[in-house]
């Protein structure tokens, strides 16, 4: 029974342009809530009634219908025992009902795609009624009955008509007809022409078919967003089409061809001298550094800090500049640790460590650099590493099996919450001048991988979940008025209706075609979910590498066919992301190339094939770490590095790099780390898009991912027991690190092309500049039992 | 001529339209749909209007010219006018002239009726 509902309505949608019968019921409807007029000339023709769009009708027909026959059914199954039927519907039907027919996904598609109907629909937007005969103009309006049509009027306001057109009424002269508006409304239906966005080639640069440019038109743009465009998706069990379609649906974003490609596509420009630059400026074009006059660049900056005092020590160094130099007692941890005294907690300690004053009541100035250990070449490390892959592509491909998600991704955030510096082009909405052109957008904005919605996709590598496949949905790009942020987090249901009507029926088109698998595809999500149960098991399916081409082009083809349920899908595209995968990496012989290492490590991704700037745009990070070589330095004396803030801001502008955000450690002045995005118009030459340098001993209470640290605002606000009991935590792990030695790292995220060439050099380079600054910048300190070094 | 109301014996017409046997029914229009007499034919909302003598015949298929009159000899349309106008006890008219009958030629927004 289900599926001749679905397989009816189904056809009525398609039939948009014929729709007679739903014509014929609003008229009637129309004709009983407010009968008609005859025009006074002599033929006394009727008038055309101002009528809504037959959707509208179509959407209630619908909704009536399935809460008519809800009711029915409970009719039946009260009164069944009482009135001894003589006939009862096959069980199947009962056992269908008894769900209700809103817990199925079938019938909320055809609410969905009846209600993106409305979305799309021009008429309702600029709604005109047009009553057009050869003698209109004799046309008069006989007004008796013609206001009484509030309550029409009402369901039109709710259903989300103009209701400025219908100010006046029934009086048609008043309108004029809007032929050449209606005329948008495409006779040749338009998705017929997308199928050409999954093909390649035979493209020229203005007219390219890349994506379905015309179908965007036909968006109502973002200023409707809040109108209720729907009054029958109301049920008396509740709802059947809930308040996300009005905001998870086709905004009218669009993909280019090359919406992928952040850099330009010759090879990156002096890409050599944009390796951790130090000194003077090496490019004429680069802007001189504005502390040149420092005559060298340390990779290695020192300062040191054991972190279980660091929030104290961090408190005598930050005076505001205002006092005298005279008043100032210029003091290494060490000798503040000294000028302390033991125990903790007298006054003395207190005035040093929280005042910031000393013994003789000068204020204290830490200067860490007095403690500082120098170290020589063979007592650093440098270790080079690929830490992350990130892959933006139109079409995937992968040389080793795939693991298909088939269920929705749950959780707080989406996978990609915090922008990750990648970028792609998106053409926006048509404007409204674009659409009274009918010409598709022509501007272009740049959006981070982080504010487009997205969901998983699949798995591949050896290790399972090693290198994950999201894929991403641009026509559904919406900023939240309230919060002010990109809404990515797709909510269950939508990514429901992504699954059960795209994902699941395209792999049972695929593989039907292999004998003996038709028993393990899932035939729909209902059913998957059942079988699943409450768990919230991850469920996947293996497909091989052709089985996915074919997979992503039948994704394509059935979004396709469904525009009015599926539009909101299209123009969809995948990113490819590997992270801290540097572990791996470094376990390696050091004269291996990292990058050829992960190719070997990982065969299961077509690496030629994603360095194929033609499919997508490969970015990669480059590590480049610096540790106190555990051979040459004794055992009992830990060394924590520490980048000299001034060094690294001289480097990153060299690099041109805009200011990003700088990481004071544990509130230190001079030192700590620096995270910034390139310049755009450098970073289209260079391929260079992120820099980040951080210190190492950041990773005693590193958490990748989570956002807050220590515990949350509000309880440190309470000062709970959360609190508490995270703070005795921190102090456990700093306790538990006091003894070991941390390094400091070097990370830039750039264009594979880049990155690949980078890693020949990077060695020698990395290594010719410490033989340089010999002296200059290798440094450590020892502190309290605990020396903190660095470079 | 076959039609619901050869069908159903008179009380139970009453009773489906909330009428009263010995009232007498002013006369109102009455709206009904004809469905398609030949599988090729189309289907068709027709209006009679026994106070101003008119018949409109809606969904007549795509008629984008003038013809403004139609046809509606060709599914006996004069046998339903009687036919409804006699149950109704209601002046049918004939005698004076025919029902002026009139497809309207209504260009709408995504509807050609």
């Amino acid at each position: 029974m289900l599926r001749m509902v679905r397989k009816h309505f189904l056809i009525y949608i398609k039939q948009t342009e014929v729709d007679v019968e739903c014509w014929m019921a609003l008229f009637c409807q129309d004709v009983f809530d407010n009968g008609w007029m005859y025009s006074k000339d002599i033929n006394g023709h009727p008038h055309c009634p101002n009528l809504s769009c037959t959707h509208s009708m179509r959407e209630r027909i619908f909704h009536t219908d399935v809460q008519i026959t809800q009711q029915s059914y409970e009719f039946w199954s009260k009164s069944k025992a009482r009135f001894q039927y003589s006939m009862t519907p096959p069980p199947h039907v009962v056992e269908d009902m008894k769900t209700g027919l809103s817990k199925f996904q079938k019938f909320r598609s055809i609410g969905i795609a009846l209600q993106s109907i409305t979305f799309r629909c021009q008429a309702c937007r600029h709604r005109v009624a047009t009553a057009v005969r050869l003698d209109a103009t004799q046309l008069d309006v006989s007004n008796e009955n013609g206001n009484d049509n509030n309550d029409l009027d009402g369901d039109i306001a709710l259903l989300g008509h103009n209701s400025d057109d219908d100010a006046g009424g029934r009086s048609l002269l008043n309108q004029k007809p809007h032929l050449p508006r209606r005329r948008i409304l495409p006779e040749i239906p338009l998705h017929e022409t997308e199928p050409s966005t999954t093909e390649e080639g035979s493209i020229d640069s203005d007219g390219d078919p890349f994506d379905d440019y015309e179908s965007a038109l036909r968006v109502f743009p973002d200023d409707d967003e809040d109108r209720s465009r729907n009054m029958w998706t109301f049920h008396h069990d509740g709802l059947l089409v809930d308040r996300n379609w009005n905001i998870w649906r086709d905004r009218g974003y669009r993909l280019e061809r090359d919406f992928y490609k952040m850099f330009d596509s010759q090879e990156p420009v002096n890409i050599n001298d944009y390796l951790l630059p130090y000194f003077k400026p090496i490019d004429s074009n680069m802007p001189p550094s504005p502390a040149s006059s420092i005559p060298s660049l340390p990779a290695h900056s020192s300062a040191p800090q054991p972190p279980s005092s660091a929030s104290s020590l961090s408190e005598g160094s930050n005076l505001p500049p205002l006092i005298e130099t005279k008043d100032v007692n210029r003091m290494g941890a060490r000798e503040m640790l000294d000028e302390a005294g033991l125990p903790d907690g007298k006054p003395d300690s207190q005035a040093v460590f929280v005042k910031g004053k000393s013994r003789s009541q000068d204020f204290i100035e830490l200067d860490l650099e007095k403690d500082e250990t120098i170290l020589n070449d063979h007592q650093v490390e440098i270790s080079i590493d690929i830490d992350s892959v990130i892959w933006v592509t139109y079409k995937p491909q992968f040389s080793g099996s795939v693991y298909l998600h088939l269920l929705p991704l749950l959780g707080d955030k989406p996978p990609f919450s915090i922008n990750n510096h990648v970028y792609i082009n998106i053409l926006q909405p048509p404007t409204k001048l674009d659409r009274e052109e009918m010409q598709r957008s022509h501007t272009s904005k740049r959006y981070p991988l982080s504010a487009v919605p997205h969901t998983h996709f699949g798995e591949m590598g050896r290790e399972s979940g090693q290198f994950n496949t999201y894929i991403f949905f641009p026509r559904m790009i919406r900023k939240n008025p309230d919060t002010g942020r990109m809404s990515t987090l797709i909510p269950k249901p939508v990514q429901e209706l992504w699954f059960s009507e795209v994902v699941i029926p395209a792999l049972n088109r695929i593989l039907v075609n292999y004998p003996g698998i038709s028993e393990y595809l899932p035939t729909d999500m209902d059913s998957l979910r059942r079988k699943i149960g409450d768990s919230r098991q991850v469920k996947t399916l293996a497909v091989t590498p052709i089985s996915f081409s074919t997979l992503i082009t039948t994704l394509r083809g059935i979004i396709n066919d469904q525009p009015d349920l599926l539009g909101r899908f299209s123009s969809f595209f995948f990113v490819v992301d590997a992270r801290g995968i540097k572990l791996l990496c470094k376990q390696r012989d050091r004269s291996i190339n990292p990058y050829q290492w992960l190719r070997s490590l990982i065969p299961d991704i077509s690496w030629d094939y994603m360095s194929d700037r033609s499919h997508g745009e490969l970015y990669l990070d480059l590590g480049i770490s610096y540790h106190p070589s555990p051979r040459d330095i004794p055992r009992d004396i830990p060394l924590v590095g520490l980048w000299r803030l001034d060094r690294i801001h001289d480097s990153y502008d060299l690099m041109g790099m805009q200011k990003g955000t700088i990481h004071h450690t544990a509130m230190l002045r001079d030192y700590g780390g620096r995270q910034a995005e390139t310049k755009v118009n450098r970073s289209r030459l260079v391929h260079l898009n992120f820099r980040s340098s951080y210190n190492l001993c950041f990773e005693v209470v590193r958490r990748p991912g989570i956002g807050s640290y220590l515990c949350n605002d509000q309880d440190a606000i309470k000062m709970n027991d959360n609190f508490t009991k995270g703070c005795r935590d921190w102090k456990g792990l700093f306790a538990s690190s006091q003894f070991l030695s941390f390094g400091v790292r070097e990370e830039l995220r750039g264009s594979g092309l880049a990155i690949v060439k980078l890693l020949d050099i990077a060695h020698d380079k990395v290594s010719t500049r410490n033989q340089t600054d010999k002296g200059s910048s290798l440094k450590s300190i020892r502190l309290s039992g605990t020396t903190l070094s660095v470079f | 001529m076959e039609n619901i109301l050869e069908k159903l014996p008179p009380d139970q017409i009453y009773q489906v339209l909330l009428l009263q046997r010995q009232d007498s029914i002013p006369s109102r229009p009455v709206l009904f749909y004809l469905p398609p007499i030949l599988p090729s034919s189309y289907r068709r909302l027709v209006l009679f209007d026994y106070h101003e003598k008119k018949v409109l015949i809606f969904g007549h298929g795509a008629q984008l010219e003038t013809n403004m009159y139609a046809d509606w000899s060709e599914w006996n349309g004069i046998d339903y006018w009687r036919a409804i106008g006699e149950f109704f006890g209601w002046d049918l008219g004939l005698e004076e002239r025919s029902p002026q009958v009139i497809a309207p030629n209504w260009v709408r927004v995504n509807v050609s009726p």
